[in-house]
């Protein structure tokens, strides 16, 4: 018997070190991409952040490219512009995330109250404003805004309400209507995935208990499904630090309140394409990585020790 | 261990992307004794006015071949050269202008071709107001593509209507908008995202914004000239004569051009035929008229700022480059080549010192009806009467974008042009300085 084991054990051990290297390999496509794509793009901004292109005297001639250390990371610190256009998007986060969230939460229990047949019909149209790339969708609202040819500006005139949806105090509504538009199909589709996860027996005993279904949506659904809520949050947290297309295109019909810097996104590529200044840029860019992953980070610690 | 030799092959495969990356491929340049030298040229005008030309070039030439590599539009062959010139690989050796050429210079994107181009300046090839726009600190970097002449067209049925005389002051201008205003009708339209009229006024006033002062740039928003045309601007916004159509909803723009609500249009000789094309209800009504002027001009000036066709920064056969560029900018062979069947139009030959012989075809058929027989005279005056004070600096593409931003906030009245031009003197000078250039002001 003891001979057996002995033999037997290196070859278990083979074995599965052989099926480990397999199990790992199945990794290599992702960390292929993740180094070639994450890693290598973050190591070549911040050597490129740690440079600055000097000219001189007229500033025609040859460049000379500097080691600036961190000045330029210093500078963006320092940028008053830059951290203007972050406090603004901070500002619509803050206001935008919530009743998105919100709103997906609401339809997503509904969904989940109806019948499966009445909730795949629904499922799929609240998800076609998802399947449309950004860009078009952007476009499509700026005719729908247009208070030129849009509908909506002659609709709400019925009213007797002027609404232009350019001007300076609508514009982030604007926005935000067309990104919630966007963004609620696919956070109610993550949230009612969660939710069918749930066992009905739970909902059942709250029913033989005698909780109405609002109690049950509040109390149990809603607790149960944290986690998804607290991955859509992040996701939206992180997409709408970084917007760009949207108000990017909201420039041309209003150019007077969305400046080139609006967003700090619009800013670095700005800097990066208007101005040239490629190191900056650089800089900059890893100073906003930095805040997204912070107030992500933020996020999950403050969710994960809010009592349930 | 399989975590040990995915460590070792990302940090090899790091190792190699990083030294790939830094090595961006710096070739020799290829002989090129045999055979023709082929010169790559990015546009992003449509075929039709491409292909004749390099048709015809390629006819006439047997040392050179022209190669036409049509862009998608104005940012995609900016975005698309700026790469080229930082991984120096495929530079194109003849670019269409998407910028000023001192901005474009400063940025490092263009190559020097005082050398091989100066010799054309002295064959009396090109008129004197085209130099300028194809220099940089008294340096060539780019052949001159000439101007195109400033006039005015004004919607003449609707002026008539309300009896009010064509402008030939900008006061006049201003004075007729006040009048037309009560009729619910606009002067003039100035775009948000467009600051060329507050530049062009001030060319026209005779100034500019940068001067080179030995090897220091001197910077002054606030001249005398500059200052009279923010006060055109100005008395536009603050009596609200002027609407504010966007440029970027095309359709949009001519429809509302064409619906008679606004009734002047300061334009050039490449616009005309868009409007004919275009305009549905007031064909027929457009008269041609001399840009307005400043009440007290000593002489008659239109505004003429020259373009160039650009040599970006590696291109490998700068003489030839020079060579083709000369040719599609002053030959007749190749104003010829530009005629377009559909509009029966020449591209307008900018550049030439007398472009007469073709200024019937630059004027549509049916835009200015019965007066159609003035917009020659008109034309070949402001050519005449060009004038092409304008220098920018190095810094001027990044200006130029804070230019549009504050003259976003002049249109709809946040601030005056007064405070948008302290605010460029300001941002310029310290840009200049940032950038370590030599500025004053």
């Amino acid at each position: 018997m003891p001979r057996a084991d002995s033999t037997a054990t290196p070859s278990v051990m083979t074995w599965r070190r052989i099926a480990a290297i397999k199990g790992a390999s199945f990794t290599i496509p992702f960390f292929l991409g993740f180094v070639l794509f994450t890693a290598v793009p973050i190591v070549l901004a911040l050597r490129e952040s740690m440079y600055t292109t000097k000219s001189s005297g007229l500033g025609f001639g040859e460049k000379t490219i500097e080691f600036s250390g961190l000045a330029n990371l210093l500078k963006g610190v320092r940028d008053e512009r830059f951290w203007a256009g972050m406090g603004r998007v901070a500002l619509f986060a803050a206001i935008s995330i919530p009743l998105i969230q919100l709103a997906s939460v609401a339809v997503a229990l509904l969904l989940d109250a109806a019948t499966r047949k009445v909730a795949a019909r629904f499922r799929l149209a609240l998800l076609i404003p998802y399947m449309i790339p950004g860009i078009v969708a952007t476009l499509i609202w700026i005719y729908l805004y247009s208070p030129d040819v849009g509908p909506l500006t002659p609709f709400f005139a019925l009213f007797g309400v002027d609404a232009d949806f350019y001007s300076g105090e609508l514009i982030w509504v604007s926005i935000g209507n067309l990104m919630a538009w966007g963004g609620i199909g696919f956070n109610m589709l993550i949230v009612y995935a969660a939710l069918q996860a749930v066992p009905r027996e739970i909902f059942e005993g709250a029913r033989v208990d005698g909780a109405s279904e609002l109690r049950i949506a509040w109390s149990i659904k809603v607790p149960l499904i944290r986690r998804s809520l607290v991955l859509t949050t992040v996701l939206s947290i992180i997409g709408t630090l970084q917007i760009f297309s949207d108000p990017m295109l909201f420039r041309s019909m209003a150019p007077e309140t969305v400046t080139r810097d609006f967003t700090p996104i619009m800013g670095i590529y700005d800097w990066a394409f208007a101005q040239g200044d490629f190191n900056y840029a650089a800089a900059l860019s890893i100073i906003l990585a930095l805040v997204v992953g912070l107030a992500s980070a933020i996020f999950y610690r403050f969710t994960n020790k809010a009592p349930t | 261990m399989a975590r040990k030799q995915l460590k070792v092959a990302a940090v090899t495969l790091l190792a190699t992307s990083v030294t790939l990356a830094g090595c961006g491929g710096e070739q020799p340049a290829a002989p090129q004794n045999k055979g023709p030298v082929t010169i790559t040229w990015w546009s992003w005008d449509e075929h039709k006015f491409l292909d004749s030309t390099v048709e015809k070039f390629n006819a006439t030439h047997d040392h050179i071949k022209l190669k036409a590599v049509k862009q998608a539009d104005l940012p995609g062959t900016a975005a698309n050269l700026r790469n080229a010139v930082a991984a120096k690989q495929d530079v194109p050796c003849l670019v269409k202008n998407f910028g000023e050429v001192p901005g474009l210079a400063g940025e490092g994107l263009l190559e020097d071709v005082t050398e091989e181009f100066e010799p054309y300046t002295k064959k009396g090839l090109y008129n004197e107001p085209s130099y300028a726009g194809a220099q940089a600190g008294g340096r060539y970097y780019g052949v001159p593509s000439g101007f195109n002449p400033s006039f005015m067209i004004i919607n003449r049925a609707v002026y008539d209507k309300y009896g009010i005389a064509p402008p030939k002051t900008w006061d006049e201008l201003i004075a007729a908008g006040k009048e037309l205003k009560k009729h619910g009708v606009y002067v003039m339209n100035l775009a948000g995202e467009d600051p060329s009229t507050l530049v062009n006024l001030t060319q026209q006033a005779g100034g500019t914004w940068y001067k080179v002062e030995g090897d220091t740039w001197k910077v002054d928003f606030l001249s005398p000239e500059s200052l009279k045309a923010a006060e055109v601007v100005q008395q536009l916004v603050e009596n609200d004569l002027v609407a504010n159509q966007t440029y970027q909803d095309r359709p949009a723009l001519i429809a509302y051009f064409d619906s008679g609500k606004m009734v002047s249009l300061p334009t050039s000789t490449w616009q005309l035929g868009n409007y004919e094309l275009n305009y549905k209800k007031s064909l027929g009504d457009w008269q041609p008229i001399d840009l307005p002027q400043f009440v007290d001009a000593p002489t008659f000036v239109t505004n003429a700022h020259g373009s160039a066709i650009l040599v970006p920064k590696g291109c490998q056969n700068v003489k030839e480059a020079v060579e083709a560029a000369v040719w599609m900018t002053t030959s007749k062979e190749a104003v010829d080549a530009s005629y377009q069947e559909d509009t029966k139009q020449y591209a307008w030959p900018g550049a030439i010192p007398d472009p007469s012989p073709w200024v019937d075809s630059a004027v549509p058929a049916k835009l200015f009806g019965e007066r159609r027989a003035e917009a020659k005279d008109v034309i070949l005056k402001a050519v005449k009467s060009a004038r092409d004070p304008w220098v920018v600096g190095p810094n001027y593409t990044g200006v130029f974008t804070e230019l549009q931003d504050q003259w976003a906030q002049i249109v709809t009245k946040k601030i005056t042009v007064r405070e948008a031009l302290e605010h460029m003197q300001k941002f310029t000078v310290d840009d200049l300085k940032a950038k370590n250039i030599n500025a004053q002001g």
